[in-house]
């Protein structure tokens, strides 16, 4: 993995070879000739100067954030590899790395509360805001272990078929309304926004919600205990999208980037709500002891500019990270921005600091809740 | 080397030097590989059950694992698990005994196709039969329709209430692990009921018992060592099941083995994920040492 100059050569001569370009006896040779090479390119200091690997949770991710981030940054800095790898940091995965000594991983595509869990776990690098600019992050977006990269929301979405504009559910309290709006719906099986979420179903406002204290939590455990029948759980982006296909649900607490998903490619079949959606920011983490060193700073102030973040969210739904980046998006794309002034304004931003703290015991409570 | 040559003349076996001693080269790079790549492994998860304590559990005399004594939620988890492993393997048992016995009883042309039926299921990725589950069983899918032709008139009657639930729930999880765990209650029914004498059967009948006295009173206890070995082997299998229940229960069935990746990948709670993990360790071998002196082992795969 630290060796993609080496790769690239190889890919290159096995394409050679296979257009005809070279004989296999060339290729052997020169494949020979490069086994030789490692001791001398492989060592570290060579990988630090010249490859960063981005990890990301795979999919049309590599290839959106290939185009947007590193493409832009390799043309610029010649020399440097930027690599996407879609091998899906989670924060099991990114300890073990720690852990065992052989990291091979630079970034990862993390979010906030994570960030926070995962640096007080100390298995993560604090962010070198000499670097990255706090200023170009939404107020609370710039943390410690964390650098945020990209915004999306938890949004609830419904079924047009079964509801029309004015019939639509058009806040949580009506998600919980299993009376007046009947049929099976769904909800992450992962805790977070869950809380915020069924704190609002019960009534609060949205500026009511934070702090979370103990009795919020009990309200909100209970308000999502009232409807259990009436709920699936989704575990990743793409179940979320068979359950909208499907229809086997009416509506749903989806991350937005999902439901717009969704209504492209079905013309409007779904459609949602930005009020009191719960906004939440991915996050770029490096481990400790990452291979690229420092060499990682630069090209992560780089994914701050405005130009790249409107890039990354044309293609993928991500909503830019930096405020500047909102009067660049097409005016045809406002509706999907979930950092839109207009659409940020409805919304509620997630307490990070509060799952770093409580994720761990919070997370528990909610699988104990679900699954009882 | 000598002791096994030694041994070989023991048995009367021409003594041909040397081999021994490589066949055990042979066996050397798999039991490297066992060594490095599973006990080592294991022996890590297993200290870290003990060395890492989760929340508060440091203080508690049994570490971790006081949890599986004191915290309600895991308890409601393991006892679900417990639950749907129960059930699972009643009605997998149960099936498969009635498509074992068959096997054994209808021609060999039958026999070939009951057979293949069997592997063929045995063959498909777990994956992909819990997707074609969901396909035919949620709501609008034409299983669903057709079983719920069924249920109509039992709502109607006022008998039962609300929608039925075919997938995205524990029938969901049930349906699909009975599925799943089929060929593993056939096959070694089949294997044991192949080496039942069938005079026996009829030297009961011709003493004046029944066609089902014989059936109840010969032809069970016989099979009963299969029985006993698909009803452990069934169980300890549907202990570790992850994807059917993660996709076909909608989220609500929550067993042991998701709950040890979500405190391992989502929570980073390692002592607790460890502790379950040794839980089931233990609980599993503890399984097979009760089968392995119930049954003899060979005699379940007919290798005996």
């Amino acid at each position: 993995m630290r060796q993609p100059s080496r790769n690239d050569i190889q890919r290159l001569g096995e394409a050679l070879h296979r257009t005809g370009r070279i004989d296999r006896r060339q290729l052997l040779a020169g494949l020979g000739a490069l086994a030789a090479l490692p001791p001398m390119m492989s060592s570290k200091a060579w990988a630090q100067a010249k490859e960063i690997v981005l990890v990301n949770w795979g999919g049309d991710a590599i290839e959106f954030m290939d185009t947007s981030f590193a493409i832009p940054y390799e043309e610029e800095n010649p020399g440097i590899d930027v690599v996407v790898d879609g091998g899906g940091p989670s924060q099991g995965k990114i300890r073990a790395m720690v852990e065992s000594g052989a990291v091979t991983w630079d970034i990862c595509d993390s979010g906030g509360g994570s960030s926070i869990q995962l640096g007080t776990g100390g298995f993560i690098r604090e962010i070198d805001y000499d670097v990255v600019d706090r200023k170009k992050f939404f107020p609370g977006m710039d943390f410690k272990w964390g650098a945020t990269n990209y915004i999306y929301s938890f949004v609830l979405a419904y079924d047009t078929s079964e509801y029309d504009t004015d019939s639509a559910p058009k806040s949580w309290k009506d998600f919980f309304n299993t009376k007046d709006f009947p049929g099976l719906r769904s909800m992450r099986k992962d805790v977070i926004a869950v809380p915020e979420v069924a704190l609002m179903g019960a009534g609060l406002a949205k500026e009511e919600v934070y702090p979370i204290t103990p009795s919020k939590e009990k309200l909100a455990w209970e308000t999502v205990k009232s409807i259990l029948d009436d709920l699936i759980f989704w575990a990743s982006g793409a179940e979320s999208q068979q359950f909208m296909r499907s229809q086997e649900v009416v509506m749903g607490c989806f991350w937005n980037t999902r439901v717009k998903a969704i209504y492209d490619e079905t013309d409007g079949m779904w459609d949602w709500t930005w009020n009191q959606g719960i906004v939440l920011p991915g996050a770029w983490v490096v481990p400790k002891n990452n291979p690229a060193g420092d060499a990682v700073w630069p090209f992560i102030a780089s994914t701050q500019d405005p130009a790249r973040q409107v890039k990354l969210f044309e293609l993928f739904g991500n909503a830019p990270a930096n405020p500047a980046a909102a009067p660049l998006v097409p005016p045809e794309l406002k509706k999907f921005n979930a950092t839109d002034p207009d659409n940020y304004a409805l919304q509620l931003p997630v307490d990070n600091e509060w799952y770093g703290e409580n994720i761990a015991r919070v997370g528990k409570d909610y699988l104990d809740l679900i699954s009882s | 080397m000598a002791n096994a040559t030694l041994a070989a003349q023991a048995t009367g076996r021409p003594a041909r030097a040397g081999l021994p001693s490589v066949y055990w080269l042979l066996l050397l790079p798999p039991i490297i590989l066992i060594v490095f790549f599973y006990l080592v492994p294991l022996a890590q998860i297993l200290t870290i059950s003990f060395t890492e304590f989760d929340a508060d559990a440091a203080t508690a005399p049994l570490g971790n694992y006081s949890m599986l004594f004191v915290d309600e939620g895991i308890q409601r988890m393991l006892l679900r698990t417990a639950w749907v492993c129960v059930i699972t393997t009643f009605l997998t048992v149960v099936l498969g005994y009635i498509v074992a016995y068959a096997m054994v009883n209808v021609g060999p042309r039958q026999r070939t196709l009951l057979m293949f039926g069997v592997l063929l299921t045995f063959w498909l990725s777990v994956l992909i039969r819990a997707f074609a589950w969901i396909i035919l069983l949620r709501n609008r899918g034409i299983g669903y329709e057709a079983v719920d032709l069924f249920y109509q008139p039992l709502r109607d009657l006022g008998l039962v209430e609300g929608r039925l639930r075919l997938v995205r729930s524990e029938t969901g999880v049930i349906i699909g692990m009975v599925h799943f765990m089929l060929p593993y209650a056939i096959l070694p029914l089949f294997a044991n009921m192949q080496g039942i004498d069938q005079r026996v059967l009829l030297a009961a009948r011709g003493l004046g018992a029944t066609a089902s006295g014989t059936f109840w009173r010969v032809w069970v206890p016989l099979s009963f060592p299969g029985l006993i070995g698909a009803l452990i082997l069934v169980f300890v299998f549907s202990l570790g099941f992850f994807v059917t229940p993660a996709l076909l229960g909608g989220g609500k069935v929550v067993m042991i083995a998701e709950y040890i990746w979500f405190s391992m990948e989502q929570t980073l709670r390692w002592g607790l994920a460890t502790m379950l993990a040794t839980t089931i360790l233990v609980a599993t071998l503890t399984l097979i040492v009760i089968m392995s002196r119930v049954v003899d082992l060979r005699t379940m795969y007919g290798a005996k």
